[in-house]
């Protein structure tokens, strides 16, 4: 998963602040910047943004427009948490802090564009990296989460007899309905690879187990074919931390989850569970991630 | 800068003085800063601060043409800040604008009046 320090900018411009603002916007201009960092006697006292000097008479001073201290986000921190914080707080820039000392900013645009990279454009999803960013948050915080892979029935086939542009419809069909189902049981839908979606609910199988049926209910029609689709289930058992690299295991619930679904193609209930996979067959699913950009 | 020298140009510069008792502070009781003045309240306060330390208070306004009020210590002994403001936006309306920085004399004067009954 994509941390904040990847994505923030490091070159810093300060000012102080009884400077004015014609000075801020001269120095903005100067370096073609969206904000400067308020510092006085070594001590940050915020962020001056080029939309709080929009209006402001030239003559004011920098202190007269500064909107108090701004946020601040470890550079560690991954882009959704990023993107939460901006969010919920309404800002638009976060100061990147490491034991007290400013690495960085972080703004809404270079966040933007780094998320973007992160989603699929053919479904709106995110992809395999925040899911496994997400998988790996929830086993840090203690939480055993209950991982649903979901593999669409020969989808080669569907490609093969109907072309590829009935193929992405039937992916984007799909999408927005695991969307809709995920939102409803307060879960989060992934586009993991290219017929394989994920599906992430923070809470133990037993809760989510029951709903399963009515996930399989849902009838995908693309030119009137039926695209069906397997269920492969994973974690959500433990009630206490797992032990061991969140990431590790986030791959591996992962991998189980993925082997499940391929499982349950040869069922008719369509639906198989991590642990019934045999470990001798445990092996990386057949299905690669995306690869990011230019990769 | 005008240069001495010979030649025949009628041209000659004039210079004029004026002067007057600058008053520490200039801002008499009260400064009424516009929310687009070319000084803002943190300004305002700060020049206050150098030239009569400690001597006033910022009290901020929302929603008003005025952004801050200034207003000298003394009188907020006499008159409660929630009082103050309401009073001074109120009567200086026709003053207001949001671009200006108004300065205001304000007079506290205590009536008082008692009955004294005779034996």
């Amino acid at each position: 998963m994509v941390q904040v320090k990847e994505v923030m900018t490091s070159i810093l411009v300060t000012i102080d602040p009884w400077s004015s603002v014609r000075e801020a916007a001269n120095l903005m201009a100067r370096h073609k910047i969206g904000s400067l960092l308020v510092l006085e006697d070594g001590t940050l006292l915020g962020v001056v943004t080029s939309r709080d000097l929009r209006g402001v008479h030239p003559n004011r001073v920098v202190m007269d427009v500064l909107r108090g201290p701004t946020l601040s986000i470890s550079p560690k921190a991954n882009l959704l948490e990023a993107h939460t914080i901006m969010q919920q707080q309404g800002v638009e820039r976060l100061l990147v802090v490491e034991e007290g000392r400013l690495l960085g900013i972080l703004t809404k645009r270079a966040l933007a564009f780094a998320l973007g990279q992160g989603f699929d454009p053919l479904t709106g999803l995110p992809r395999a990296d925040f899911l496994r960013g997400h998988l790996e948050r929830l086993l840090e915080k203690g939480i055993d989460p209950t991982l649903v892979f979901v593999d669409l029935d020969d989808f080669g086939l569907l490609n093969k007899e109907l072309g590829h542009t009935a193929g992405d419809q039937a992916l984007r069909e799909i999408a927005s309905k695991l969307t809709a189902f995920a939102q409803k049981h307060r879960g989060e839908a992934y586009r993991y690879a290219g017929d394989e979606f994920a599906l992430i609910f923070p809470r133990p199988r037993t809760q989510v187990l029951p709903h399963l049926p009515e996930l399989l209910k849902l009838t995908i029609l693309v030119e009137e074919k039926r695209v069906g689709f397997s269920l492969g289930v994973a974690g959500g058992r433990r009630r206490r931390k797992r032990l061991g690299n969140p990431r590790a295991t986030a791959d591996d619930l992962i991998r189980m989850a993925s082997l499940a679904s391929t499982l349950a193609k040869s069922r008719p209930e369509k639906l198989a569970l991590g642990e019934e996979v045999n470990p001798a067959s445990a092996q990386a699913p057949t299905a690669k991630p995306f690869p990011g950009p230019g990769g | 800068m005008a240069k001495k020298r010979e030649s025949t140009s009628k041209k000659q510069l004039e210079v004029r003085l004026s002067g007057q008792v600058f008053e520490i502070p200039p801002l008499w009781d009260a400064l009424l800063i516009g929310r687009q003045a070319p000084i803002g309240p943190e300004a305002a306060k700060r020049m206050a601060d150098s030239m009569a330390p400690g001597q006033f208070e910022l009290i901020r306004i929302s929603g008003a043409p005025v952004e801050a009020i200034l207003i000298r210590k003394t009188i907020l002994q006499s008159l409660t800040p929630e009082v103050l403001p309401e009073l001074l936006l109120e009567e200086l309306a026709p003053l207001i604008h949001e671009d200006l920085v108004v300065r205001v004399q304000v007079e506290v004067i205590l009536h008082a009046a008692r009955t004294v009954r005779l034996e």
